[in-house]
């Protein structure tokens, strides 16, 4: 099957600054993929390479196996920034029908439930909107296109918790519809809830592509146990020991199973495990210090 | 002065050194050439011939009046001064507009606001960098004159004047950007507003009844400062208090408004008009119809003006023979018939047609390093198209108002009472129009190298190459620097026939050069 999008050694050079580094990626149809990374980790530049905005230095981008920026992928892409710019002279309605008409095709339909579900006020021209309310225009255009591929920047960036929810239902539908949704974003709730897979990109490396279980899985799970257990270290799979007042916290990556049987002849009065979160996920990645498995 | 609004006044000195610095070249370059200029039409006595031009009423709603051509700062004066004067009451009036209205539209002013510089200090620190400006153009002046051997006391007092008149166009600027916004609102009315008063100077000057006019106006202050003949110091007192007086309104204004808003505030909710949104190339005239309007209006004024001054002009030639004679050494002996003087003023519109033909296009490079550009690019139109629709609209409405040009020049050479018929202005416009070519295709590779810089770089080339054109013959510059300039190989149609040679190798520098831009158009990285 042909991917949604996909990037193949995909580089880009400023003038000496590596913003991406050989980066490989692909999306299918029906899959929504979040792709997170520290600020100037080469998201939004490996996004204008697929939209054809920015030319590769190196390696090649391509959309339903047709290269990005031709007019075939073009036609079947929609794209919403964080910075959402448009004409100020324009109205919201009259900046959604522009980009449909230069689209070529716009569900009038969807377009005005899209606009009552936003509550944006269409008639008002651009120069006068909030930046929540420029963003909401570009998703309205962009979910109004029912484009094959929606490639998101930030998108949620300016909207209230409410609006979230409503751009979360219009990702959830556009899922439904099969079309493929690469998600940048440093809302990383979001991205958990939306996101079977994640992209993570440091320095303009593709640092790693999972889905969110098979990352939750790299970093482990967290147990907190109670009572005397005396010394977990070196048991197979602990990856770390901290003490608590009255016991220890454990991380353990892979099968728990040695952790158990150490337990079971030790005396435990409480014992409570928790998952890793996708921030936490997000900050081993990142974070230089954080203990690494 | 504090630290923190010694901060912000670099920070204003670093957005404006630029244009401040190409601003005061420029001025510099003007007067160097109207001085030697002087020298190499006999000085004094060489102005002899020029007696009767001074005391005509229409070159005396032009160029201004003048009592006396004795000295070539008199002569910078008359023949310079007032356009002098109007470009740099633009120039100043835009910088005021630039880092007051631009700051407050873009968010940078919420940033100096919020700091412990504070709202009021932030924007009297700008106003002085504003003024700073002005009187260093003032003194580019000066020091131009002087160096050219002018007295002293003369050239420091014209240059304090012309000073006066670039405060004169910030205090419009600030005015403007506490009136409206955005910006481009801003800066139309501080432009509109230069304007009105340039014409306001016209009419005080057109007749002697309306001399009283001049009082209202910084160009009729400005005049009425008198250097190198009568001066009168005491015109400097409204051409520098008044501008400072406007200045400390607009920081008073300020204070009383949301940060961000402006006083006159348009309506922000219309209803949808999509017919001239479904397609790029509608989208374009869309985006462009104010300018085309602006322009159309611009350049029939201008038409009816020009040619309403034929009759007073040829009429002079008919009795002067020493103003044939001067016109002759200046390269313009063919203005000594109606058919010449519209043939030179064609050259002229050329000049304002090009202008347009620049501002037209370089929109397309201001969408691409704002961001606009994404989301057409992104949502399916192609970089191809959507150039191809700027460059073809461009194309269809500098057609369509050199015509108008020519139609109200004809109509002010029938209105002044020469007998001429339309066909002649027709071809004088239709031959403004070969330099087109060469001019899209090498806006085109600007806007495609440098598309934040490409307007500024177009409009400076321009300047150039028509000082090239209309100083060179006259200073005898060499041959290859006057091959150089495009506007002088325009004929003086329809006095001689077009160069089509000329026009044939400007076509195809144009088309190569267009060519190339595209390619680098069609390759860079938009955003950047």
């Amino acid at each position: 099957m042909i991917p949604a999008l996909e990037a193949r050694k995909l580089t880009k050079d400023f003038a000496g600054s590596l913003a991406v580094d050989s980066l490989d990626l692909s999306v299918d149809g029906g899959e929504v993929v979040g792709f997170l990374g520290p600020n100037g980790a080469g998201k939004s530049t490996t996004l204008r390479m697929l939209l054809g905005l920015l030319r590769p230095t190196s390696g090649e981008a391509s959309i339903l196996g047709h290269p990005a920026g031709s007019a075939y992928a073009r036609e079947r892409t929609a794209y919403v920034s964080g910075d959402v710019s448009l004409w100020p002279q324009l109205t919201g309605r009259e900046a959604i029908s522009f980009l449909g008409s230069l689209h070529g095709s716009l569900d009038a339909a969807y377009r005005d439930r899209l606009i009552e579900s936003f509550e944006l006020d269409a008639n008002k021209r651009i120069r006068a909107y909030s930046k929540g309310n420029r963003q909401k225009v570009a998703l309205v255009a962009a979910f109004a296109t029912r484009a094959e591929v929606l490639l998101l920047d930030e998108p949620t960036s300016g909207l209230d918790p409410l609006m979230e929810r409503v751009f979360r239902d219009c990702i959830i539908e556009a899922q439904r519809r099969g079309q493929a949704v690469l998600l940048s974003s440093h809302m990383i709730a979001e991205v958990e809830h939306l996101c079977g897979r994640v992209a993570m990109i440091r320095a303009g490396k593709l640092v790693s592509v999972a889905d969110v279980e098979e990352l939750r899985a790299h970093v482990g799970t967290e147990f907190e146990i109670t009572g005397d257990v005396g010394d977990l270290h070196g048991v197979p799979g602990v990856t770390s020991v901290s003490a608590l007042p009255d016991g220890v916290r454990v991380q353990v990556v892979g099968s728990p199973d040695a952790l158990l049987r150490v337990l079971a002849k030790a005396h435990v009065t409480s014992l409570h495990t928790r998952e890793a979160s996708l921030e936490e996920i997000f900050l081993s990645f990142y974070d230089e210090t954080a203990p690494r498995s | 002065m504090s630290r923190a609004p010694a901060s912000v006044h670099t920070l204003v000195w670093r957005q404006i050194r630029l244009p401040t610095v190409v601003m005061a070249a420029l001025v510099v370059l003007v007067v160097r050439v109207g001085v030697s200029s002087y020298s190499l039409s006999g000085g004094a006595r060489g102005m002899i011939a020029l007696r009767p031009v001074i005391e005509n009423p229409a070159v005396s709603a032009l160029y201004g009046r003048v009592t006396s051509l004795a000295s070539a700062g008199a002569f910078v004066e008359w023949k310079m001064g007032m356009f002098i004067a109007l470009a740099i009451a633009m120039w100043a009036g835009l910088m005021a507009t630039r880092v007051t209205r631009a700051s407050e539209d873009d968010g940078t002013w919420d940033l100096l606001v919020v700091s412990r510089v504070g709202r009021q200090p932030a924007l009297a620190s700008t106003m002085m960098v504003l003024f700073e400006a002005g009187v260093a153009v003032g003194f580019a002046t000066s020091l131009t004159l002087l160096s050219g051997g002018q007295r002293a006391s003369d050239s420091v007092l014209y240059g304090l004047a012309m000073a006066g008149v670039a405060w004169s166009g910030v205090a419009l600027g600030l005015l403007g950007s506490q009136f409206f916004a955005p910006r481009r609102s801003a800066s139309q009315v501080a432009l509109c507003s230069v304007g009105s008063l340039f014409i306001v100077r016209v009419l005080a000057d057109g007749s002697p009844g309306n001399v009283w006019l001049r009082w209202l106006t910084p160009f009729g202050w400005l005049e009425n400062v008198g250097a190198y003949h009568r001066l009168v110091t005491v015109w400097l007192a409204p051409l520098l208090a008044l501008p400072a007086a406007a200045a400390l309104l607009a920081w008073r204004l300020q204070r009383t408004r949301d940060v961000g808003a402006a006083w006159r505030t348009r309506a922000d909710r219309s209803r949808a008009r999509e017919s001239l949104l479904r397609t790029p190339w509608r989208f374009a005239w869309r985006e462009r119809w104010g300018m085309l309007a602006a322009w159309t209006v611009g350049l029939g004024v201008l038409g009816l003006v020009v040619g309403y001054l034929t009759n007073a002009l040829v009429q002079l030639c008919r009795t002067d023979p020493g103003y044939v004679r001067l016109l002759k050494h200046w390269g313009f002996g063919s203005m000594v018939t109606g058919r010449g003087f519209i043939a030179e003023a064609c050259v002229l519109f050329a000049v304002a047609i090009s202008f347009m033909v620049a501002a037209l296009l370089v929109s397309v490079g201001t969408d691409s390093y704002q961001g606009r550009l994404d989301l057409p690019l992104a949502y399916g139109t192609s970089r191809a198209k959507w150039l191809g629709s700027g460059v073809v609209t461009t194309v269809v409405a500098t057609v369509v108002i050199s015509m108008v040009c020519a139609l109200a020049t004809w109509i002010g050479v029938v209105v002044s009472g020469t007998t001429m018929g339309l066909r002649a202005p027709l071809e004088g416009m239709a031959n403004a129009l070969t330099m087109a070519p060469w001019l899209i295709g090498v806006s085109i590779l600007l806007i495609a190298l440098t598309p934040r810089f490409s307007f500024l770089v177009i409009a400076m080339m321009l300047t150039v190459f028509y000082l090239d054109a209309v100083l060179g013959p006259i200073m005898r510059w060499p041959q290859w620097l006057l091959d150089g300039s495009p506007f002088y190989h325009l004929h003086l149609v329809p006095v001689v026939p077009s160069n089509w040679g000329a026009t044939l190798s400007l076509s195809l520098i144009g088309v190569a050069a267009g060519l190339l831009g595209l390619g680098v158009f069609m390759r860079r990285d938009v955003g950047h």
